[in-house]
């Protein structure tokens, strides 16, 4: 009894399917494809470009909602960073949040020349009740450093006996492969299953907006209603605008999660996210993941290259107060 | 006879599971199963990302990208901004460059031709979005002609590795304040990847 995770999906011409109904393959390779899924289908998790300071000495922290896997998944992070002067080596710490922080990768260890791009990947293990992410970098003596962006994906490794908690469960070739293998129900279902839980299982990163953390609002790039980017009381200044492309949609769902703190009494409903010229969701800057779900009309609706524009905005409640946006990022999964 | 991917939206709802123990074998439903396996593995959304493109030092930026199996061409929208100036004399920009690393091989800089070059699309003091007032944005989408082997930089598609399994590409954005990659273009038959 063997569980085949294939590295690659094995393409079931349209002719194999006609004369083999009643064989063990093509169901074999069906089943299998979908096994090859578990570990391959990689939607990222997070891509986050860090709107940040550029050349900091100090360290940079970063606080990020998520919505991992119901799988407690292992993950694979890659962070890139450019660094100035100095051979000080990079740091990372990255921790989950569930009913408390708990660190799941560190090292100081990674060397970091002068002046150079510096590409770190790693794994860790993100449990199913995590709704956060906080990802710390750092420079030894006081190196100067940029962090740019990071990106997680899926990489759990090869399918597992027994049913996971997202439904997958994965099929094992023992079952099909013996001589006289009876064909049930079963077997031609087993993939169809498998596949539909692993597309509402795994969320797709569709929108980020990220700088750093409500630890030290201050140290936000761009933060709204200071004395640079001075607005008056609930004026909309632009902080993001970018497309996403959501292939194949006409109209969908995201599920949108915000970070935002201020310095005053009360900030309801001062950051803004939503479709260019069509729906929005505000948020209110209190320091807590706060969720909604947006409803989107697609541009090019049904194309390969079907997407929308998104638009983040931030205000402030009262003139000489300030607004600080640390997160906002935006999930979709196929079917919504 | 070949086979082309999946063309049209992945289902909501799986396709009718056999309910009874004494189905028939019938190819409907190896088809279906082949189908929405192979469907799904293709299925992935590309995020729009928000960031600061233009304060100092982050004129460049670098970040890995999940391109979705079976794709062959892509292209980028582009988030540009600044600072609105007399139009009388206005300010040019610099270009927005785009390197793709083009094999999910892990290694850049590509080389200077490859580096596609869209044209700013605004003008004025370059500025982030709405941090400078009076202010203006623009998103610009980069070039369809298909050239995979340039002589010299261009706007043009980006060539992707065309593979059965999702790649990572490593991309240096330069000049942008918001960005987003779509497929144009996937392999038309499966059986050739």
């Amino acid at each position: 009894m063997t569980i085949t995770t294939p590295s690659a999906p094995v393409v079931v011409s349209e002719a194999d399917l006609f004369l083999p109904a009643a064989d063990a393959d093509p169901l074999q390779t069906i089943l299998e494809n979908a096994n090859h899924a578990w570990a391959h289908y990689t939607p990222p998790l997070l891509v986050a470009v860090y709107t940040v300071e550029s050349g900091i000495a100090r360290n940079a922290v970063f606080q990020v909602p998520i919505v991992p896997s119901a799988d407690g998944l292992t993950y694979r992070f890659e962070h890139h960073a450019l660094t100035g002067t100095g051979s000080g080596n990079l740091g990372v710490t990255v921790e989950e949040y569930d009913s408390g922080w708990n660190s799941i990768h560190t090292t100081t260890t990674i060397t970091a020349a002068a002046s150079s791009w510096v590409e770190y990947r790693h794994t860790a293990t993100i449990s199913a009740t995590s709704t956060k992410l906080r990802i710390t970098y750092s420079r030894a003596a006081s190196d100067p450093y940029t962090p740019h962006s990071v990106t997680v994906y899926p990489e759990p490794g090869a399918a597992s006996t027994g049913t996971q908690s997202s439904g997958f469960e994965a099929f094992d070739g023992g079952l099909l492969s013996a001589t006289g293998a009876p064909i049930t129900t079963e077997h031609v279902n087993r993939p169809v299953k498998n596949m539909h839980a692993l597309m509402r299982d795994r969320r797709q990163c569709v929108a980020a907006f990220v700088q750093e953390d409500a630890s030290t609002p201050g140290n936000v790039l761009h933060d709204v209603g200071n004395a640079s980017h001075a607005s008056a009381a609930d004026v909309r200044v632009l902080y993001g605008r970018a497309v996403a492309t959501l292939p194949w949609q006409a109209k969908t769902e995201l599920s949108v999660y915000c970070i935002a703190t201020h310095d005053h009494t009360s900030a309801s409903d001062v950051v803004r996210f939503g479709q260019a010229d069509g729906a929005e969701v505000t948020f209110d800057a209190d320091g807590t993941v706060e969720t909604a779900a947006l409803t989107v009309q697609c541009d090019r609706p049904g194309a390969i290259d079907a997407g929308a524009e998104l638009v983040l905005q931030g205000s402030i409640p009262a003139a000489s107060k300030t607004t600080y946006i640390h997160a906002v990022v935006a999930y979709w999964r196929p079917g919504d | 006879m070949r086979k082309p991917p999946h063309s049209s939206n992945w289902p909501s709802a799986a396709p009718t599971l056999i309910a009874t123990p004494t189905a028939p074998a019938r190819v409907e439903f190896l088809a279906a199963a082949d189908n929405y396996v192979m469907s799904g593995l293709g299925c992935y959304a590309q995020p729009a990302l928000m960031f600061d493109g233009t304060s100092s030092g982050l004129s460049l930026r670098r970040v890995a990208l999940i391109v979705p199996p079976y794709s062959e061409r892509m292209r980028a929208w582009v988030t540009r901004g600044g600072g609105v100036v007399n139009a009388l004399s206005p300010m040019g920009q610099n270009d927005t460059t785009i390197s793709a690393e083009s094999s999910g091989s892990g290694s850049l800089p590509v080389a200077a031709a490859e580096v596609v070059t869209t044209p700013a699309g605004i003008s004025g003091s370059s500025a982030y979005l709405g941090t400078a007032a009076p202010w203006a944005s623009v998103i610009t989408r980069t070039g369809d002609e298909d050239d995979a082997s340039p002589s010299a930089t261009k706007d043009r598609l980006l060539e992707m590795a065309g593979a059965l399994t999702p790649t990572v590409e490593l991309v240096e954005i330069g000049a942008a304040q918001g960005f987003g990659l779509s497929v144009v273009r996937q392999s038309q038959d499966l059986e050739t990847l």
